[in-house]
């Protein structure tokens, strides 16, 4: 049966949907929740099939039920002991406001790279008599941009990631600093190696197309190769690490250490294509994610706080998101300006 | 397994007492619309059952079957609002009340089950261009949750008719809940115009 066709009465008349909806047989939920997450184009008609289903049923409608459901919270909330009024939600800003200090010390630190690399290159350039122009180009939350450097080479920068590089490029070497997150499609130029600095981690090519992956704040570095091979040293590791085409680099800060493993480009790459993938990700996952796409907030104010979601969008809107996510939690969302309440 | 649910609620465990709610709240909304049409004083008589339920945890005798309990104390509890209200319509004695309920149509039932005022004009515009089979086959369909074998049968008629019937009143109802969904789309468009 060819469910793509089928409008909200057709939905509403079907007899596997309705016991779906009414949860009354297990073989059929999971058949409609794994079709529907297929097909978030249908979300619309899904809803009003839904709806119809809970109108001759005399059944709330599920944004009725969850206003029901949230007084009885108010309820239970307002009488109980104030010591148990923990959420997800707390722990989740908490975790957000620390990480916003791992970005500040990182942008701290990185402000003094840039001013030793600085003072480096003028020691330089002053006795070449030719000073090289530095520009930075940054991304905040929701925001991609592509920065076309002076040798042909292209650099797409995720949000919240920072790219310094040379006006134009001067000396033995290509040299650029980042923090967050970049994939960068690079000129072949065998004569002068192309460098990427992050933290700790250096990252030299020939000409290739690879993902740097440093968000501040992370313990976690890496570099992923999609073409040619490039070169890895950390600061403190004696030799280098040579990669290969579909391999990527893990750099833990924490062991010190390299790890070398494969990976799956459609994940790693995802971003730069604006496609969100899930994989069995907890709400800080789903959260993180949305905020570094999109610029939005998540809150979970819902009785749900262990989450396993997955999903994939390309090119979705949020709201398109999470939509699909409300309706295979069951849940509902209010929107804040730029935050967006789960209840 | 339901003692055990009871048993947690007792020591306070509000999940369980949450998992109760959820599991029984669309059954108990249904059943109480049975006893009263009227779906802003079910909600409440829920709501309400539940808040004492929870004050009085400590107090709740030994509960095996959680259905039979709440269907029961819900019934109560909106017949005693009943008497409550006061208006003549209302104050019948309880068995007469129910008398009263059993005499409603399913179509009463539906409309009555809608809060607003406009959505219950709507609704009976609707309603009306049904052709009494298709309301008595959506009765038999979804109020008493029957296969469309079952349908079939109880009409005399083919299973295939049955479907037809409800597919063709569900097309007139849509129509109707259009309405509500498209007040629903114009909010979003509204929220992307200023937040995207």
């Amino acid at each position: 049966m060819d469910y793509s066709l089928y409008r909200a009465e057709d939905f509403a008349a079907d007899e596997s949907f309705i016991s779906y909806h009414l949860g009354t047989d297990p073989a059929a939920v999971a058949f409609w929740e794994s079709w529907i997450s297929h097909h978030p184009e249908k979300l619309d008609e899904i809803l009003t099939a839904e709806h119809l289903v809970d109108l001759l049923h005399l059944r709330l409608t599920q944004a009725e039920a969850a206003e029901e459901r949230n007084r009885m919270l108010d309820f239970l909330q307002d009488t109980e002991e104030p010591r148990l009024a923990t959420d997800g939600d707390t722990r989740y800003n908490t975790e957000r406001s620390s990480r916003n200090i791992g970005r500040w010390v990182s942008v701290l630190v990185i402000c003094a790279v840039l001013l030793l690399a600085f003072l480096g290159i003028r020691r330089y350039t002053v006795r070449e008599k030719a000073p090289v122009e530095w520009l930075s180009s940054s991304n905040p939350a929701g925001k991609r941009s592509i920065i076309q450097l002076s040798d042909g080479s292209t650099v797409t920068l995720n949000a919240n990631s920072t790219l310094f590089y040379p006006k134009v490029f001067r000396g033995d070497t290509r040299e650029l600093m980042l923090t967050g997150e970049a994939f960068f499609e690079v000129a072949k130029n065998p004569q002068r190696p192309f460098i990427v600095r992050t933290g700790k981690l250096t990252t030299t090519v020939l000409g290739t197309k690879f993902n740097v992956s440093a968000a501040s704040g992370s313990p976690k570095t890496q570099v992923a190769l999609v073409e040619g091979s490039v070169k890895i040293k950390a600061d403190q590791l004696k030799g280098e690490v040579i990669l290969h085409p579909s391999q990527q680099v893990t750099y833990s800060e924490k062991d010190n250490s390299l790890t070398t493993s494969a990976f799956a480009a459609e994940e790693v790459l995802a971003w730069k294509n604006g496609t969100l993938i899930f994989k069995e990700a907890s709400f800080q996952e789903v959260a993180e994610k949305l905020y570094q796409t999109y610029g939005i907030t998540l809150k979970n104010h819902s009785p749900k706080q262990v989450w396993s979601y997955s999903g994939k969008f390309e090119k979705a809107d949020y709201l398109t998101v999470i939509k699909s996510i409300c309706y295979a939690k069951r849940l509902t969302y209010t929107v804040e300006r730029d935050t967006v309440i789960i209840r | 397994m339901d003692t055990e649910i009871w048993e947690k609620i007792r020591q306070g465990d509000k999940d369980a007492f949450m998992q109760l709610y959820q599991g029984q709240y669309q059954q108990l909304f249904t059943f109480g619309c049975r006893v009263h049409a009227n779906r802003e004083l079910v909600k409440d008589c829920i709501h309400e059952m539940f808040c004492e339920i929870w004050n009085g945890r400590q107090n709740v005798q030994q509960v095996s079957n959680s259905r039979a309990y709440l269907f029961t104390y819900l019934k109560r509890k909106i017949l005693k609002e009943l008497q409550k209200v006061g208006s003549p319509q209302h104050a019948l004695a309880p068995e007469q009340l129910e008398q009263h309920t059993h005499e409603l149509s399913y179509e009463d039932l539906l409309i009555g089950s809608q809060a607003d005022e406009e959505v219950r004009a709507k609704l009976q515009k609707v309603l009306q261009k049904l052709t009494k089979t298709q309301l008595e086959v959506i009765r038999l369909k979804y109020y008493e949750s029957l296969s469309y074998e079952e349908v079939a049968t109880a009409l005399q008629i083919q299973p295939r008719t049955a479907y037809n019937q409800v597919y063709e009143a569900l097309k007139l109802l849509r129509k109707y809940m259009r309405v509500i969904v498209l007040l629903g789309v114009g909010a979003q468009d509204f929220f992307q115009k200023f937040f995207l």
